[in-house]
């Protein structure tokens, strides 16, 4: 077996201009910049053409690997992808007669519409997945019967999908906002029942210690301990919330008795 | 998990291959039918059709996927969340959701100081009761 394997197409070579790119060159644009001369009088020095900055493209799409792309990031409609709308988007059952008003009004409001998911398009979408399956059952049925037939049936399945995949992307970021109010409310919860479950804790802990208190006083009482002791072991006060000093001289006064 | 719309895609792409696959199953497994009453029945010996009772049987399977499945997205469609609601209610909710959370987050953050100094306090105690019986003894 020979090493010369053959390869039939190599990645391209850099564009030639890359070698204009030196430290010089660049230094030397730079400070031509700086001096306020402008990109086209740059242009017309030989070795600092191709380090002016090509201008932004004036078009709304781009060609790639043959398909055309948007600049823009956003859903493309099914108007531009050429696929008829068979969903209705209004209401149907208002006025007729405001028809014409409301043509004028669609411009405006599509954006809003896009971002809304209504109970119309929820319908729309259960009659679309209904209608795939009687399309589905009448093309089997065509394919049985004249199987030359099937190509238009085919298409309408085709368009039927492509609307039902293009109202689910138009929810798309509806539902991811949707999301993050769960989330966030999630977050709320489990922050809120950690809060009370310390404080429970902290509750039970402050209970059993005025117990103790309470005991150690029915001892003093007895014992006729002097006032001053007692002074730091009012009922109904936080023990801990008292400043430290009080707290040493109070637990002092425990311990002696 | 993945949410609701990704499901809702995901089925919907696997209803599309299940039709497909349907299909596909009957045009490859079907028995030849004569046209004509008197028409000899076609035989092909490369191709071997599975028996009548086979085929019915695989035909209501592959029937009964196809009615589940699109059950299965009606059902899924009937629990998108937040039908109805705009972006803009959306967007206060996040907002007040987000002051919310900030306020529990302080709170959280002040019922663990008042935790500390009582932990702080009991620890003090026990050390000092030790200390006492210890000297006591």
């Amino acid at each position: 077996m020979t090493e010369n394997f053959e390869i039939s197409s190599l990645y391209p070579p850099p564009p030639p201009y890359y070698k204009f790119f030196t430290p010089s060159n660049v230094q030397k644009y730079n400070t031509l910049r700086k001096d306020g001369i402008s990109d086209e009088e740059i242009s017309q020095l030989h070795d600092l053409k191709f380090l002016v900055h090509p201008q932004h493209p004036e078009k709304e799409q781009y060609r790639s690997f043959g398909d055309l792309w948007w600049f823009e990031d956003k859903q493309i409609g099914l108007k531009e992808s050429g696929i008829e709308q068979i969903y209705g988007d209004k209401d149907e059952t208002t006025d007729n007669t405001s028809n014409s008003k409301k043509l004028n009004n669609d411009t405006n409001d599509e954006k809003e519409e896009d971002e809304m998911f209504t109970k119309l398009r929820i319908d729309e979408l259960k009659k679309m997945t209904k209608s795939l399956l009687l399309n589905f059952l009448e093309l089997v049925g065509i394919i049985s019967k004249n199987p030359k037939l099937a190509s238009k049936k085919i298409d309408n399945i085709r368009t039927i999908l492509i609307n039902i995949h293009h109202l689910l992307n138009s929810y798309r970021s509806h539902q991811s906002r949707e999301t993050l109010i769960l989330s966030l409310q999630k977050k709320l919860t489990e922050t809120q029942e950690n809060v009370l479950s310390i404080k429970n804790t902290c509750a039970q802990v402050e209970s059993k210690l005025n117990l103790l208190e309470q005991k150690l006083a029915n001892l003093q009482s007895s014992k006729l301990q002097k006032e001053s002791d007692k002074k730091s072991f009012e009922s109904n006060k936080k023990i801990y919330s008292v400043s430290e000093s009080l707290r040493k001289e109070a637990i002092d006064a425990i311990l002696k008795s | 998990m993945t949410d609701r719309l990704t499901q809702l895609q995901l089925c919907l792409d696997q209803l599309t291959d299940i039709l497909f696959s349907a299909l596909s199953y009957i045009d490859q497994n079907h028995d030849s039918v004569p046209l004509n009453e008197s028409d000899p029945k076609e035989t092909d010996t490369g191709h071997n059709p599975v028996t009548d009772y086979e085929f019915h049987s695989s035909q209501q399977e592959l029937s009964t996927d196809i009615i589940l499945k699109t059950r299965q997205i009606l059902t899924i469609i009937d629990t998108l969340p937040g039908i109805g609601t705009t972006k803009t209610q959306q967007m206060e909710t996040i907002q007040n959701l987000r002051i919310e959370l900030n306020k529990a987050e302080q709170e959280r953050k002040d019922t663990i100081l008042e935790k500390e100094k009582l932990l702080d306090f009991v620890n003090d105690l026990i050390l000092k009761v030790g200390d006492t019986i210890s000297a006591t003894r």
